[in-house]
């Protein structure tokens, strides 16, 4: 189940003899080579693995202890706190160099020090020059040219049908593919820099699919583009892990989304401009939705609970739900405000939609739940994903138990009526509804999509979310490199 | 009058504070670095096991290698050892693990100095199988460290990442890795481009550091179980149990080094080498290092145990290291019952030479405290030294008596107290006095220790007219009962499981609730006077484990061969399952309790936590005692006698070269700080002062007082037990400053020596030779006749000081302050 192309990391695999650093059950580590030191050292396959085994846990992007990352040549040249961690030539002068040697070097902290043949290398990489090789297109190895080349379906985080109905954007890996229903195209494959895709959303209008997401531990991503040309029109570099929960306000604007950082912004479509942050959450921000006069925004976090700000200015005004009762580790996972009112549907850990105001009526108490209209019949597992039909009649939801799944249809007002899709047996992680209210699609952990009737839940059609090619035999190799 | 001058030449006469030299007095020389000894010649070599099956694609195991000297000496090679094989069956990994090929019959070759031997290989099966999560997925997360407590098995988890502790809970760890953000840690499309697989490697940047690479056997399991799309399956049989090869490490010298092997066995009848799964540690790491890959390393003399973990399941080896013991010879020693000769059995195997039996009067002394509570009177001292019976009699006569006399009432009866937790802020002050008599009349009864159990647990009816019901004023929680039931009936820390599963036991959390379940059904009434009726209610009231939010179902943490009448009252099977013969902890651990109470160390120690990472230092010796206890029908006096009738027990104190830095055999006695009431009682004793506690009737002891909320200032500073909790560390035997203080200057002592009824102004008074009085005061503090030289240089100060109730004052206070006096040795 591999990818045939050059991957990200595999290069690391390459360069693996230098690496041997104190691990639990490291590989072998090569005899010293003399001449080594003499050799011209690779910044990619060398020193930068050495950096990020023993450094870029405490010296990264998201946590930059003492202000320095070590994830790159020019955060080095740029340094810290106490100024630059390279003196290029001179590896004496190098703080970089000063703080890992000695007899007790002061870094790594609480941890064994870097091996001699480490700080050797180096020393020698610093020595000639500190220069950085990256390979240009190693971010860019999957392309639109070289799309992603699945074995099985990949695991689907997210779905949205076009306002038309006619189209169906799916999650993917490094890719969204936006399917035609009716057959007459192949899949249009909006191949980005996430690694990863969390969220997948049809502007109003239909004219720009925004998607969200990144590559963990490294960055998170806006991607916004024009569908009918499969052309990006923004790229928005955020962060240092994924963005999550994209949403539209009414005329298409303006895109709003969460993060691992545990933010909300919201970017201008037009620019792709961020006009709008909010911290008030303490855990990561996985869904948000646009009041319905749009001068809101109501957010859902890991931290279990449902919050207000104001659009503009991202002024936080108040706790929907200070903590979701009965809100298991997980916390709230999606939300989306009813078409037609002031009200919003929120799923999460505990297994139970929820409808609630949006707007306080009553003074707040502390652990209060005012805003609650009601409940609805609760789902085994944890749910994952919520999408509101147009008139907000009804609703789909899809949940988790790790070692299974389920989908059901409910309608807004009368909480005894489900529907529930039959003959899952996956985790279901995404889920839509139609824009004509007759059909919903379900998806998630085993990659393939249900197109299922709305009515009776009856599944109408099954295909994978990407296009899969037969597995080649186990004897191949790992793609290294190249 | 004491002057402090004076003081101080006694000081160093009388070898110093006792309490200020206490710690150098229990301190343990540190044996010298061992020479690693002359180059060694094999003359075979052995391997273990002899013939190897292997079962599956993944099943590779590994064998020891042992090297057997011409002097019949036998050490491991296995680290030095070459594996090889020309069988198509089975190859040979880089570890040095045999693994499968094809199914078949094939040989390896063992090869180490010089030596050679084959063994032969049994593959079964080599069929391609699928990774199993809860077998092979999990113990790596366990064993690289993702779950420990101070990573994502943390309470909170880590960056948002929270597994279960330890991975006790295989499908929370499932769907945190599967279904968590929608799958964000497993990548099927590219499995190498898995955030679990990223963050281990440092692909991508990780505050828990690199734990493994691409290469390694760990990260290509999980990439396999990753790319075969992380399946589960949730009735993939559980290990039973772990077993550890060799299950009693023998290392010669310091640096010698033995691997272990670590078979798992599953319910399905299968067993896993898992030396590389499972989790070492060593108890004590300046005896041995156990490394992660199992390889224990002898660092000094000395006996250690290496802990396993795998899957919830522990497991112990306990390591010997000998040194070296060149001039070690083993002499017959005398041997009173089978307690000698157990003792003596690892005596010998550990190259350990036992001290000679005490003298008479440090036989008498010991016996008396730890018989009666309090030390010998001069009177006793001297009639037994008149007694010219031999010396074996003469002693089983004296502990005979000794367990017939009243003072063996209030001793133990004080222990059970403390144990109980009997105290008049639960029960009342009615209430603590009924208690106490209900344990002080089953002490004097000599009550069988299982009926003793019995009554307490199934107790019901009024606390005043039952006051064993008293048990269940005293705690008040299904919960709490049960935790003071396991640790005082079990010797084992339950406490430790309520929020999560035992991080060192098999104990779950389930089984924290279904054991407390067993006193769910404990209704209690008010009555008049204080007083509460205790019964037992129709419907119990649920005990809820808050983990499934459900009540928990009555049921025993392990089943053992003994019959449980189901249709009784949950007390009364919880009773009869907790006194059974058959249970391996009741009679077990009370017997290891007592034995502390005679030598200051239990066989496994400490004496209530018993667990399978804390192993017995004598196993034979614990099961022998047992055995015989419960053949006895539980009786405690006989436990007593059997124990101190042993020559074990009467050692004297001091030690010599073979058995100096012996702690944990019972080569030579301990000293043990008196106990807080013991101490008050022999400073009354000692000086001759009369008794007058606050709170009881004139004459009582410290040890008869009912409770410690009976306020005496002395004995808190000295330890006596709050009665908050069952553990036996309590009752505190530390040595602190304000202690010295008090004994240097406190009132107690001061007040007791100058007291005019007391042994020294009447002895003055009546008229006597200063030899006279110095023996008198020797007697009176230390239980024994001055020796020679204290009696000439006790004469001498007497002379030159002049005033003989001054000088006496003087001699007694050092006396007291010197470590004869504050150690029971």
């Amino acid at each position: 189940m591999k990818i045939r192309l050059p991957v990200f990391f595999a290069l690391s695999i390459a360069a693996g003899f230098v690496l041997a650093a104190g691990g639990v059950e490291s590989a072998q580590a090569a005899p010293q080579d003399a001449a080594a030191a003499q050799k011209k050292i690779s910044y990619y396959r060398t020193v930068r693995p050495i950096l990020q085994r023993r450094c870029s846990g405490c010296h990264f992007d998201g946590k930059r202890e003492g202000g320095l990352s070590v994830v790159a040549v020019s955060e080095l040249l740029k340094g810290g706190e106490a100024g630059a961690s390279l003196a290029v030539g001179k590896p004496d002068e190098s703080p970089l160099i000063q703080r890992i040697s000695g007899e007790k070097p002061d870094m790594p902290l609480n941890s064994e020090p870097l091996t001699a043949e480490q700080v050797l290398t180096l020393r020698t990489w610093i020595e000639q020059g500190a220069e950085d090789d990256t390979p240009a297109d190693v971010v860019q190895s999957i392309t639109a040219e070289r799309p992603p080349v699945y074995s099985s379906p990949p695991v689907v985080t997210s779905m949205d049908y076009s306002p038309d109905g006619k189209l169906l954007a799916v999650s993917g890996y490094h890719e969204v593919l936006v399917h035609t229903l009716d057959g007459s195209a192949p899949p249009k494959r909006l191949v980005g820099r996430s690694h990863r895709i969390e969220s997948v959303v049809f502007s109003p209008n239909g004219q720009v699919l925004a998607v969200a997401g990144g590559t963990p531990s490294l960055f998170g991503e806006v991607q916004l583009w024009n569908v009918a040309e499969g052309k990006l029109l923004h790229s928005i570099i955020l962060s240092y892990d994924t963005m999550f929960g994209l949403s539209f306000n009414n005329d298409g604007t303006l895109v709003a989304f969460g993060g691992a950082d545990n933010r909300v912004r919201v970017a201008k479509v037009e620019t792709g401009e961020i006009v709008m942050r909010m911290d008030a959450h303490s855990d990561w921000v996985h869904g948000t939705t646009f009041s319905l006069k749009n001068d809101h925004l109501i957010s859902v976090s890991r931290d279990r609970s449902m919050k207000l700000a104001i659009v503009a200015g991202g002024q936080f005004v108040d706790n929907i739900t200070s903590i979701t009762p009965g809100a298991l580790k997980g916390g709230l996972v999606d939300v989306q405000r009813h078409p037609t009112q002031e009200m919003v549907i929120s799923v999460g850990a505990d297994g139970e939609p929820r409808m609630y105001k949006i707007f306080r009526e009553q003074a707040r108490q502390i652990g209060d739940d005012f805003n609650l209209v009601r409940a609805f019949q609760k789902l085994p597992g944890r749910l994952c994903d919520v999408d509101i039909s147009t008139s907000g009649s009804k609703f789909i939801v899809g949940s988790s138990t790790a070692v299974g799944g389920a989908a059901r249809v409910y309608l807004t007002e009368d909480p005894a009526k489900i529907v529930d899709i039959p003959g899952l047996t996956a985790p279901v992680f995404a889920v839509s509804f139609r824009p004509d209210e007759l059909q919903v699609a379900v998806s998630g952990f085993d990659g393939m999509i249900r197109l299922c009737n709305a009515e009776t839940g009856a599944v109408e059609n099954t295909f994978p979310a990407a296009p899969v090619t037969p597995a080649t035999p186990p004897a191949a190799t790992p793609a290294a490199g190249g | 009058m004491i002057t402090m001058t004076n003081a101080l030449r006694w000081i160093s006469f009388v070898c110093g504070l006792g309490l200020l030299l206490a710690s150098s007095a229990l301190a343990q020389e540190q044996p010298a670095a061992e020479s690693t000894g002359p180059a060694r010649t094999f003359t075979a070599i052995e391997v273990y096991p002899p013939e190897l099956t292997l079962s599956s694609i993944r099943d590779s195991r590994r064998v020891l290698v042992t090297g057997v000297m011409s002097d019949g000496q036998r050490i491991d090679l296995s680290s030095r050892a070459t594996v090889s094989t020309q069988s198509p069956v089975c190859q040979v990994d880089a570890a040095g693990f045999v693994a499968p090929v094809a199914a078949g019959e094939g040989v390896i070759t063992v090869e180490a100095e010089g030596q050679k031997a084959e063994v032969k290989v049994h593959v079964t099966s080599a069929d391609p199988i699928n990774v199993d999560f809860i077998r092979e997925v999990n113990p790596i997360l366990s064993k690289v460290g993702c779950n420990q407590g101070t990573c994502h098995g943390s309470q909170a988890g880590k960056n948002g990442f929270k597994l279960s502790l330890r991975g006790y809970d295989s499908v929370y760890d499932y769907r945190v890795l599967v279904d968590d953000i929608s799958g964000r840690r497993f990548n099927r499309s590219e499995p190498s481009q898995s955030l679990m697989l990223l963050k281990p490697t440092q692909g991508v940047p990780h505050e828990g550091g690199f734990l493994f690479d691409e290469e390694s056997r760990y990260y290509k399991i999980l990439e396999q179980w990753i790319a075969e799309g992380c399946q589960y399956k949730p009735d993939a049989a559980r290990v039973t149990g772990i077993e550890v090869y060799p299950p009693t490490p023998l290392l010669q010298l310091r640096h010698d080094q033995q691997q272990l092997i670590v078979i798992a066995k599953y319910a399905d009848g299968t067993t896993r080498d898992v030396t590389r799964e499972a989790v070492f540690d060593a108890s004590n790491f300046e005896v041995a290092t156990v490394s992660k890959q199992g390889l224990i390393t002898a660092v000094q003399r000395g006996e250690a145990a290496a802990l396993v973990r795998f899957e919830g399941n522990y497991a112990a080896a306990p390591i010997s290291i000998l040194g070296n013991r060149d001039g070690y010879q083993w002499a017959p020693q005398p041997e009173h019952n089978y307690i000698d000769t157990l003792v003596n059995g690892k005596l010998q195997r550990m190259k350990i030479l036992p001290s000679a039996a005490a003298d008479d009067a440090e036989f008498l002394r010991r016996i008396s405290l730890d018989i009666s509570g309090v030390p010998s009177t001069s009177e006793e001292v001297l009639a037994f030294a008149a007694d010219l019976t031999d010396p074996v009699t003469k002693r089983a006569a004296m502990v005979d008596k000794l367990l017939s006399s009243p003072m063996y009432v209030e001793h133990w009866t004080l222990k059970w107290s403390d144990l109980l937790l009997n105290r008049r802020k639960t029960v009342t002050e009615r209430g603590v006095w009924a208690f106490r008599n209900w344990i002080r009349q089953s002490v004097a009864g000599n009550k069988s220790f299982d009926q003793f159990a019995k009554e307490l647990i199934t107790a019901n009816g009024s606390a005043y007219e039952n006051p064993a019901a008293n048990y269940f004023r005293i705690a008040r929680e299904p919960k709490l009962v049960m935790e003071n039931m396991t640790q005082v009936f079990l010797g084992t820390r339950f406490n430790c499981n309520q929020c999560h599963d035992h991080p060192f036991e098999r104990w779950t959390q389930r089984q924290y609730y279904e054991l407390s379940a067993y006193f769910a059904d404990v209704g209690r009434r008010p009555l008049p006077e204080g007083d509460e009726f205790i019964f037992t209610m129709a419907s119990p009231a649920a005990v809820v484990n808050p983990d499934t939010n459900q009540p928990a179902d009555p049921r025993f943490p392990f089943t053992h061969a003994g019959a449980i009448d189901v249709a009784s009252t949950r007390r009364e099977q919880l009773a009869q399952w907790l006194i059974a013969k058959e249970n391996p902890y009741f009679a077990r651990s009370i017997v290891n309790r007592y034995w502390s109470y005679f030598f200051g160390r239990g066989i496994i120690d400490p004496v209530d936590d018993i667990r399978a990472g804390n192993p017995a230092s004598n196993p034979e010796l614990l099961d022998a005692l047992t055995k015989d206890f419960v053949d006895s029908g539980y009786d405690l006096k006989k436990l007593i006698r059997t124990i101190c009738n042993s020559a074990t027990y009467q050692r004297s104190l001091e030690a010599g070269q073979w058995n100096d830095d012996d702690t944990i055999n019972f080569s030579h006695a301990l000293p043990r700080r008196l106990s807080a009431e013991q101490l008050y009682d022999a400073i009354i004793q000692a000086t001759g002062a009369p008794r007058a506690l606050p709170g009881v009737p004139a004459g009582f002891r410290a040890s008869e007082l009912p409770d410690s909320d009976v306020e005496v200032a002395f004995l808190d500073m000295f330890g006596r037990a709050p009665r908050e909790s069952p553990c036996e560390c309590e009752r505190t035997s530390d040595v602190s400053l304000g202690q010295t203080l008090n004994m240097v200057n406190g009132p107690t002592i001061g007040d007791a020596i100058a007291h005019p009824q007391g042994v020294i102004a009447k002895t003055v008074a009546a008229g006597t030779t200063n030899e006279n009085l110095i023996e008198t005061i020797y007697l009176s503090a230390l239980c024994r006749k001055p020796s020679p030289e204290e009696s000439t240089r006790a004469v001498e100060y007497f002379a030159t000081a002049g005033d003989a109730k001054a000088a006496g004052e003087d001699l007694m206070w050092a006396l007291i302050n010197s470590p004869g006096f504050l150690f029971n040795r």
